[in-house]
């Protein structure tokens, strides 16, 4: 497992999706402090208001696809250029290669959320918020960087089995936006792409419930095992058919 | 080294690969011959474990493989498989130190196979910048990494120019007799096999029509005399009267060899009968025709 998350570092290192990973989170940041300042009169709770604002975008729209895009682009390289003939000719297990993938789209996940975080402060800092910084903030970055991993692990199945680019990021898109929905009815934790943005917390700042998020973290295993079981079976019966 | 017992493969209720088996032996070039579709490319999948037979067996090494003992055989085979095969936006280098990474043999390897296939100068480039023939080069690296015992290259010579076709044809005769590598090379071009490989097995719609060494193959392609005349049904006549096999083509008579003796003798008979001779010439058979007398079916290569 260790040589091919070696193998997979350098396979990303050089690879343009840092480019998604810098410029994305900024779009949702500009947005949400914008939106902040023209709503100064509601939002009256410093921090917690300016992180609703950021988060309503970020958790919904960006974040998800952005990981989709991770994911994509992992299996992409080896969908072209018959990589696949040559990655399972080699004498390492065929799952290695999902977990070892799973493992560097979770790394990005987290820098992602220390990007955002990051992006968050300097934003708060900008704009002349006077509060200290609120340590929960760091929780819910935590929270949504193991929502976003679930994420991860879905869309690395999906992007394995479907070789399009596009079509794995749209179905991440669909389901941040669905993802409203389900949070809307308190329904997040039985669907999968809403827990990155109920990691985030953005709705209800202050309320940090310490028995959600015992349940956040079984719905999170939960939704990893099923992925890494369909995994594990996919590869384990995948041909790899003549073109 | 391989060898295949009824190895079928069905796509699809489409039998791609009917009952094959294949026998190729320590330190032959074994050529693969096929026109395009005739199932080269998915039996060595099956020989390499990238596709499931739906019937038949594959013995490596001279035992069965299972799912258990796959890997482990996959450490002395170099592969390449429609290829080339690479990462666009890593260096030539990087590119093998992944190979040699995941196959966990010595990094010095790297240098090893950069230097015979002669890619030394160019490995920091970018691969998405080399061009076909490099990009066949460094997958023919990849497969070297680790010296494996056993190569398998599908249609490595595929879309490149004359050159290009020379210098991996060269190459590849290098490894046998340099390293002792038995290599199994699929290609759909007859000439391409004739020029490189010490054995041959032809397959066809999924069906293995021939398999033995390139020599005897060679062996029926005696010579054979070809007889032209101003008259070529007296030139019959003649022929049928003094008992001497032939066969008749739009304007010649060829014959089996003869001796000088009988020759002169049947010139002789001809120049009193009036008839003149105006060529006799010797003929070799083509491969072509050689496959279409063994296997009594007309295979396009």
């Amino acid at each position: 497992m260790q040589i091919q998350i070696k193998t997979e570092w350098i396979k990303i290192k050089k690879s343009p999706i840092w480019l998604i990973f810098f410029l994305i989170p900024l779009i949702p940041a500009v947005m949400g402090t914008f939106n902040y300042l023209q709503n100064l009169e509601i939002l009256t709770d410093g921090w917690y208001s300016l992180w609703s604002q950021h988060t309503i975008f970020m958790g919904y729209f960006f974040l998800p696809p952005m990981i989709g895009a991770y994911s994509a682009y992992l299996w992409r390289l080896e969908h072209f250029n018959h990589n696949w003939n040559r990655i399972f000719t080699m004498p390492q297990p065929p799952l290695h290669l999902y977990l070892a993938k799973l493992f560097i789209v979770s790394l990005m996940v987290f820098l992602t959320q220390c990007w955002v975080g990051l992006l968050f402060f300097i934003s708060g800092k900008l704009i002349g918020i006077i509060q200290p910084f609120p340590a929960e903030m760091l929780v819910w970055l935590l929270m949504a960087t193991l929502g976003g991993i679930v994420i991860a692990s879905i869309q690395l199945c999906l992007s394995m089995v479907i070789r399009s680019f596009s079509i794995p990021i749209g179905i991440a898109l669909m389901g941040g936006v669905f993802s409203l929905a389900f949070l809307a009815r308190g329904w997040g934790l039985i669907f999968p792409y809403a827990l990155l943005a109920m990691g985030m917390n953005g709705n209800t700042p202050q309320s940090l419930d310490y028995g959600n998020i015992f349940f956040f973290l079984i719905s999170c295993c939960f939704f990893e095992c099923i992925s890494f079981i369909f995994a594990w079976q996919w590869l384990k019966r995948i041909d790899v058919q003549a073109e | 080294m391989i060898k295949t017992k009824d190895l079928t493969k069905v796509y699809y209720k489409k039998t791609c690969v009917n009952h094959l088996n294949m026998d190729v032996e320590k330190g032959m070039i074994y050529g693969f011959l096929g026109p395009n579709g005739a199932g080269k490319s998915t039996s060595l999948k099956m020989i390499l474990g990238l596709a499931k037979p739906t019937e038949g067996q594959v013995f490596l090494f001279g035992e069965e493989i299972t799912h258990q003992n796959r890997l482990e055989k996959l450490k002395d085979i170099g592969a390449l498989i429609e290829s080339p095969s690479y990462y666009g936006h890593l260096s030539g280098r990087e590119n093998l130190e992944i190979i040699q990474m995941l196959k966990e043999c010595d990094p010095q390897e790297v240098d090893r196979v950069l230097e015979i296939v002669r890619l030394e100068k160019e490995q920091d480039k970018k691969v998405s910048q080399y061009s076909l023939g490099m990009k066949q080069r460094l997958g023919l690296a990849g497969a070297l990494i680790g010296n494996p015992k056993l190569l398998i290259l599908d249609e490595p010579t595929n879309g490149l120019d004359p050159a290009g076709i020379q210098e991996m044809r060269e190459l590849i005769k290098f490894l046998a007799r340099e390293f002792k590598m038995t290599i199994l090379v699929s290609s759909h071009l007859l000439s391409e096999i004739d020029q490189l490989a010490t054995h041959l097995g032809i397959i066809q719609n999924g069906e293995m029509i021939y398999q033995d060494s390139l020599r005897n193959l060679h062996r029926y392609s005696q010579q054979r005399l070809a007889l032209k005349t101003i008259d070529l049904p007296k030139t019959i006549q003649i022929l049928e009267k003094n008992n001497i096999p032939f066969e008749q083509e739009r304007d010649a008579v060829l014959m089996q060899r003869l001796t000088d003796e009988a020759i002169g003798q049947l010139s002789c008979m001809l120049g009193k009968m009036n008839i003149g001779i105006t060529r006799i010439e010797e003929r070799q058979k083509s491969l072509e025709e050689i496959f279409l007398e063994l296997t009594g079916k007309v295979v396009s290569l």
